[in-house]
């Protein structure tokens, strides 16, 4: 083993179950080097594929992962007793709203920071944006999107207020154009440096958190009576999928900054619905390789994934049956990158006042589900 | 005439020659490379493969050519072929290396792919001296360190 070059070890032990990876570590100290590596084990799980972390999207104080090839959920444990809500997910980190705090958490690295509460206008106002500074390093950005009527009949103005863990403040920004809905039934996206609103006549709200610069990309969609839309970071694209009873369609979105339009990448039986009688259905995620469809009937609620590389359909995760009807569900791959402004947070300490007794409620909520979905990963 | 017709000759590090059509060449991806760079000459030398890893991936490239070429039935012949792969991939450790050098150097993705994998499934379940053992990994620990690190990973020396 030693005689084959660092790429092939890495090879190898990329293939490895985690049990037999934790004992190639074991085995001497340049092994022991290579799979402690934060970026090498983050590499690691996502070849695996991506578990699944969802809630109920009307808030609760109980979440759900089930870890990468485990149907079962595990749940996280009462009793906490503050409703949480997870308004988003990037590059490993999630974004909690809980007792009227927003809260930034790395579950790998139980590292988090609550941030003052926001007023937004829904939960889909709020965009999260994490950045990969360096290979061990992130940082990130909260992006709520405001609307307000413009000058003129029929326009929208929107603004947009930016925290990065301290305090928010009101960008300069403020783009004015004709008024459409922002979709709530959609989360933004944040792919490439933008944050990414869809609209309900398909054109798109851009925003960039670094440089503060906002459009409007005039993209149009026809949607079809019936289909479900779901807007997607994919690998090389932003990607809208567009679904029916019988087919599922992906598209890209090509030449974003000179004339953006949607082109048809690909499309797929959608068998999970297709020819069964369901009560109802949801698109819930495409992560670059996994599209997920959530199916319900009287009995069960399943999530299934479409693996795009194997043509596949298969289960990836079955939901308990009391779960809520809507859920918020996010594709998580776990990072040991150490982010800009979290902190451990064990600072022990006695609980006197009623106030800090109430602020410990928040942080026992936020510290179980992280416990829920750290155990997974003890590589 | 289709060029799949045209044999080259690739040379091993003994400077043993193996004439292939170009089809089979090609899987080489380095080959390929040359090919398609205007590396004209009919003869190709492999210094840093020996004649017989040569020889193997040569089968091993050829095989898979044929079936390609195959048209229909193609359920059966890509079960065949999995057995195929199986099979030559069964062999001591040190050929498996080898192998495994060889395809990375010449760019062979399908076989690097099974042999990394073979490699994989032959460490599961093995604890670390019997994976030290088997791939002559040398233990530079001195026990106390040793002890350490098997404490932090204490979870997976359970059953």
């Amino acid at each position: 083993m030693d005689s084959l070059p660092l790429i092939l070890q890495e090879e190898i032990l990329l293939r490895l179950d985690p049990k037999s990876f934790v004992m190639m570590r074991c085995t001497n100290k340049s092994m022991e080097h290579i799979t402690k590596d934060p970026s090498f084990k983050s590499l690691y799980w996502s070849r695996k594929g991506s578990s699944l972390l969802h809630i109920g999207v009307h808030g609760s104080k109980l979440a759900c992962f089930h870890p990468v090839g485990d149907v079962r959920p595990f749940c996280s444990e009462g009793p906490s007793e503050c409703i949480c809500f997870i308004l988003g997910y990037c590059s490993g980190l999630i974004l909690i709203y809980i007792d009227g705090c927003f809260c930034v958490a790395n579950p790998l690295t139980e590292k988090y920071q609550f941030l003052d509460y926001r007023y937004m206008q829904s939960k889909k106002s709020i965009g999260f944006a994490v950045d990969q500074i360096d290979k061990a390093t992130q940082r990130f950005k909260i992006v709520c999107i405001t609307e307000l009527a413009g000058p003129n009949r029929g326009e929208t103005m929107y603004g947009f207020h930016v925290s990065a863990g301290n305090s928010w403040k009101i960008s300069k920004t403020m783009i004015t154009c004709h008024s459409s809905d922002l979709r709530r039934d959609m989360k933004p996206v944040y792919f490439q440096g933008g944050l990414y609103w869809l609209r309900s006549d398909g054109s798109i709200i851009t925003f960039n958190p670094e440089t503060e610069k906002a459009r409007l990309n005039p993209t149009k969609f026809d949607q079809q009576v019936g289909a479900k839309l779901l807007l997607s970071a994919g690998d090389n694209s932003l990607t809208l999928i567009s679904a029916s009873e019988e087919m599922v369609y992906l598209y890209a979105l090509e030449n974003i900054f000179t004339d953006p339009k949607w082109i048809l990448s690909r499309w797929i039986k959608n068998e999970p619905v297709h020819q069964r009688m369901l009560s109802c259905w949801y698109v819930e995620g495409f992560d670059g390789r996994h599209v997920l469809v959530r199916a319900k009937d009287k009995i069960e609620d399943v999530i299934y994934g479409y693996d795009l590389r194997a043509n596949t359909w298969g289960v990836v995760g079955v939901v308990p049956g009391w779960s809520d009807a809507g859920l918020d569900l996010y594709q998580f791959k776990p990072s040991w990158s150490s982010v800009i402004g979290l902190q451990d947070q064990n600072n022990g300490g006695s609980m006197l006042s009623f106030f800090t007794k109430f602020r410990s409620q928040r942080r026992v909520s936020v510290e179980c589900i992280m416990e829920l979905i750290h155990v997974h990963f003890r590589i | 005439m289709s060029e799949s017709n045209k044999k080259i000759s690739l040379i091993s590090s003994e400077g043993e020659a193996f004439e292939v059509s170009e089809a089979v060449a090609r899987e080489f991806e380095i080959v390929a490379h040359m090919l398609e760079d205007g590396c004209s000459g009919s003869s190709i030398p492999i210094t840093t493969v020996d004649s017989n890893i040569l020889g193997k991936v040569i089968e091993y490239c050829t095989k898979h050519v044929e079936v390609g070429n195959v048209e229909g039935n193609s359920e059966k012949a890509e079960k065949d072929l999995e057995e195929f792969d199986k099979r030559f991939i069964a062999v001591e450790m040190n050929t498996l290396f080898s192998l495994i050098l060889a395809a990375n150097y010449l760019n062979v993705k399908g076989l690097l792919n099974i042999g990394c994998q073979k490699v994989a499934d032959t460490i599961k379940d093995m604890k670390p001296e019997e994976v030290r053992s088997i791939f002559n990994i040398e233990n530079d620990y001195t026990p106390a360190e040793e002890e350490v690190v098997r404490k932090e990973n204490e979870w997976a020396f359970q059953p």
